[in-house]
């Protein structure tokens, strides 16, 4: 962008609306109304079409610096003259070349401007750059088109809504404003014609309905993935292929607003009297990227305190549960030695109680620190609908409830496909054509309502429709075709069971494949996906008045209840879904096959009985199976006894990673720390039956294994 | 020195080493490499695992594996005694870093070896794994067998390297 294409008088204008407020802040009394009018002009002429960067960069983190100061009185005075300072020469260099450039240009402030400069030719790419302000930039627009989304949907369901849609175009105006500052010009240009069509409608010129509305759901998207590509930090990013042309609808529109598409955005006042903060700024960053270029060698470390939320890598938040775990197994530790020793001065008992109070509600906090709300989860849903809906020409209404339910951000990113895959089929395949609806003396729209709440230490979400409900005629004529049940079988089939086949792969009922569903793949996938997340689904339906889908979750993957079982000595632990019930055999119950397999016979089932001690290959105290305990459980296909020394208990345990897929196979899923802070192995029964069958626990023993188990004599060798 | 030219450069073996005894031999690991040294923690044995690795630990509230030495090199297992350390390694893989403890009979020192003092190791058959050797260093009139860490923990084949490849936080499925 050359420099210079910005209005002068506009720009002048403004320099005397900084300097002005400038010197009112530092003489009057009202000094947070004047340092108001500074921010709000200094973020006016950043934000100044066409402003060069060396004067919108400047003025901008002056702005950022009071805004800060308004909310937690640090005093940036010193900062922020400089940097007026700063905008002010600048400034008039460009007004007036003729006048001598300062030699005291900070040379980090040409230096991004130059590598910007680089020309941002045709549509199909642009340039990234490692702007350390790009950074802070991509994070603020993608939080500021998160927000116009919302609103954009707001505005759908009620259309006129003016807040809402001061809203969006505030939104896209500042991401507008970010992108001339940072030379982004596709992303400029883009933002621009959204921004100009919002404008008109604003204006009452055109209606948001319909065509122009997708449209501008779709300029949406097209700026969230301009901005991915750029924060995927590529030299250069490819545009998104609708680029184009939705660009060329959007100036389509903005043309039959009558309205040349240059001239509203004079009209626009340039500088907001309320500069469209973010609501938010997401500051807080493990590092702070766009201080070294904007703050002066001797500024203080300003502090943010505004943050509302802060972005802190997993990894350390992993490594900051593992060390309150450690804390807390520390602590015990004190706490027993305490009170072993005789002697100790009552207060050293309070101060040692006190410090397991706090230690306890730390770890509660670092668990509550993975947890995420589905808000946004609810707010994708939401789009989709309206997407689907659209798509298949019905009329849905969105409802969603306890949006605000938390969950481990593990499950919230793993739970997004089959939910996406649920509502399709919920829109696709449950909701009728607005005339079916009439026909069944329906309103028209339906509904789909999406709503999460707490239960009994899990996560409930429960899809449900008011749609025509599955028919179990057509899941059962399917089934039967498809070689899964017989036609006696078919009948006899309660209709809880009935629902439950859609989950087999290969079973989809819609009647047509269309573009959003009714291949069959989705809902095995659904399930699959769900009970990977250690969770459960189950269908009701009621022909004609809808269906529901009720998604059990556990509240986070890093904790799960488990019994701790002993075997060579050692505790293990089995996660305690993964068992039906422990029991002491009888003689009588148990017998064997062949001198060797052992088998339980326990109402009218027979068991196998694994031997852990053997499948972990070492020797176990209960040389009879009468003498240990056997835990009933399956995997691999089937179910089975377990046979272990011991139960020593319940406990949660948090769950810690032994990273190797090999280990599943082995028996063991992963590890935990135990009370006493050694390592526990957390086994899995699936992979422990695979070991049974493939009777590798016999035959490999590693002598460093044996010994440090201490084991005894190897006795079947 | 760059650790990622030590890794693809044999020539390049240079530098600060940690020496620890394993039975009577002295070994020298690369002090980058080296994060920390701890005392003997309970070891909790991994079923099915390559001989040489004795299991996994709690390193304040984090598992890894440990491995030993003397089996790896084909030496009979003993008993950790008073002097026995664990030396905890962090290997970059290139993408991931992993944390690994090794078992050794002692540590002993850091040594400065001259890049001059080193030479490639002699050729032993096959009952020796020259392959996690870098080469011999001489310091201060001993010889130090330099140990390319991330070699001796890959071990004899696939196995062993998946045992001890701990890609950090996955979580591990168990299935109902």
């Amino acid at each position: 962008m050359s420099t210079g294409s910005f209005s002068a008088p506009e720009a002048r204008a403004l320099l005397e609306r900084v300097l002005s407020a400038r010197s009112a802040s530092s003489s009057t009394d009202d000094a947070v109304a004047a340092a108001a009018e500074l921010r709000a002009s200094l973020q006016g002429l950043a934000l100044l079409e066409g402003m060069p960067a060396e004067v919108a960069r400047p003025a901008m983190a002056a702005a950022r610096l009071l805004k800060n100061q308004g909310s937690d009185g640090a005093d940036v005075g010193d900062e922020v003259e400089a940097a007026v300072d700063e905008v002010s020469s600048a400034l008039a260099r460009l007004l007036d070349p003729e006048e001598p450039a300062e030699p005291e240009e900070p040379e980090e402030h040409t230096e991004p401007k130059d590598g910007a400069e680089a020309p941002a030719d045709g549509v199909e790419t642009m340039e990234g750059t490692s702007d350390p302000l790009l950074a802070e930039f991509l994070e603020e627009a993608t939080e500021h088109l998160s927000s116009a989304e919302e609103k954009l949907l707001d505005l759908a369901e009620a259309p006129g809504d003016g807040d809402a849609l001061n809203s969006v175009f505030r939104s896209v105006h500042t991401v507008k404003g970010g992108a001339g500052i940072l030379d982004l010009e596709p992303l400029l240009r883009f933002a621009h014609s959204a921004e100009s069509m919002l404008d008109l409608a604003r204006e009452g010129a055109i209606r948001l309905e319909g065509h122009p509305l997708d449209l501008c759901f779709e300029a949406l998207d097209i700026l969230s993935s301009i901005l991915e590509g750029l924060a995927s930090g590529a030299e250069s990013c490819a545009l998104p292929p609708r680029y184009g042309d939705a660009l060329a609808q959007l100036d389509a529109i903005a043309d039959v607003g009558d309205q040349a598409p240059g001239a509203e955005v004079e009209a626009t006042p340039a500088p907001m009297p309320v500069p469209p903060g973010p609501p938010s700024e997401p500051q807080a960053a493990p590092s702070e990227p766009e201080a070294p270029p904007v703050a002066p060698p001797e500024a203080k470390p300003r502090r943010r305190t505004d943050a509302a939320s802060v972005k802190v890598a997993t990894q350390r938040l992993d490594s900051m549960v593992d060390l309150v775990g450690e804390l807390v197994i520390t602590t015990a530790m004190v706490q027993q030695g305490a009170s072993e020793s005789s002697g100790l001065g009552a207060d050293l008992y309070r101060t040692i109680s006190h410090l397991s109070k706090v230690t306890t509600e730390l770890q509660h906090m670092a668990m509550s620190m993975r947890m995420v709300p589905l808000k946004q989860t609810f707010q994708r849903a939401a789009r989709l609908v309206r997407d689907v809906a659209s798509k298949c020409g019905k009329s849905i209404r969105f409802e969603s409830a306890g949006e605000d339910t938390e969950l481990d951000r593990n499950v919230v990113e793993r739970l997004g496909d089959p939910l996406i895959h649920m509502l399709r089929n919920a829109v696709d395949h449950g909701v009728e054509d607005p005339d079916a609806r009439e026909a069944a003396g329906k309103p028209r729209t339906g509904t789909i309502r999406l709503e999460a709440y707490h239960e009994s230490g899990r996560v409930v979400i429960v899809l449900s429709d008011d749609g025509g409900g599955m028919n179990r005629d057509r899941i059962l004529a399917k089934a039967v075709a498809s070689g899964l049940l017989t036609e006696s079988q078919a009948a006899a089939m309660p209709d809880s069971e009935v629902w439950h086949l859609i989950f087999h792969p290969g079973l989809s009922t819609a009647q047509t494949v269309s573009s959003v569903s009714g291949r069959g793949v989705g809902m095995d996938v659904v399930r699959k996906n769900i009970e990977a997340l250690r969770g459960s689904i189950d269908i009701e339906s009621e022909p004609g008045a809808g269906s529901r889908m009720v998604i059990r979750l556990p509240l986070t993957l890093a904790i799960i209840d488990a019994m701790v079982v002993h075997v060579c000595g050692r505790p293990y632990i089995l996660p305690t879904l993964t068992i039906q019930s422990f029991l002491r055999p009888a003689p009588e119950d148990v017998q064997t096959v062949q001198g060797r397999g052992e088998i339980l016979t326990i109402r009218d089932q027979v068991l196998p009985i694994y031997r852990l001690a053997e499948l972990l290959g070492c020797d176990g105290e209960a040389s009879d199976a009468t003498e240990g305990l056997l835990a009933l459980t399956s995997g691999d296909g089937h179910d089975y006894a377990l046979l272990v020394d011991d139960l020593r208990g319940q406990q949660q345990v948090v769950i810690k990673s032994l990273g190797s897929k090999s280990k599943s196979s082995a028996g063991i899923s992963g590890a935990a720390i135990l009370g006493d802070g050694t390592v526990g192995l957390i086994l899995d029964p699936v992979g422990l039956a695979r070991v049974a069958l493939s009777g590798r626990g016999r035959a490999r023993r590693s002598p460093a294994l044996a010994s440090a188990m201490h084991a005894h004599a190897d006795s079947d060798s | 020195m760059n650790s990622n030219d030590k890794a693809n450069q044999r020539a390049d073996r240079g530098g600060q080493f940690l020496t620890c005894r394993v039975a009577d031999e002295q070994y020298g690991i690369e002090v980058l490499k080296v994060r920390e040294i701890i005392g003997v923690l309970p070891v909790t044995p991994l079923p099915h695992s390559h001989e040489h690795v004795l299991g996994v630990i709690n390193l304040r509230g984090r598992v890894i594996a440990v491995a030993d030495l003397r089996t790896r090199f084909g030496m009979p297992y003993r008993e950790p005694t008073e002097e026995s350390c664990i030396i905890v390694v962090e290997i970059d893989d290139g993408e991931e870093s992993q944390t690994t403890g090794i078992l050794v009979d002692e540590v002993a020192d850091v040594c400065h070896v001259e890049e001059d003092q080193t030479i490639d190791p002699p050729q032993f058959d096959d009952r020796v794994d020259s392959s996690c050797l870098l080469g011999l260093g001489r310091a201060d009139r001993r010889v130090i067998f330099l140990l390319d860490i991330a070699q001796v923990l890959r071990g004899q084949g696939p196995t062993a390297a998946t045992e001890l490849g701990l890609p950090p936080q996955e979580q591990p499925q168990t299935t109902p």
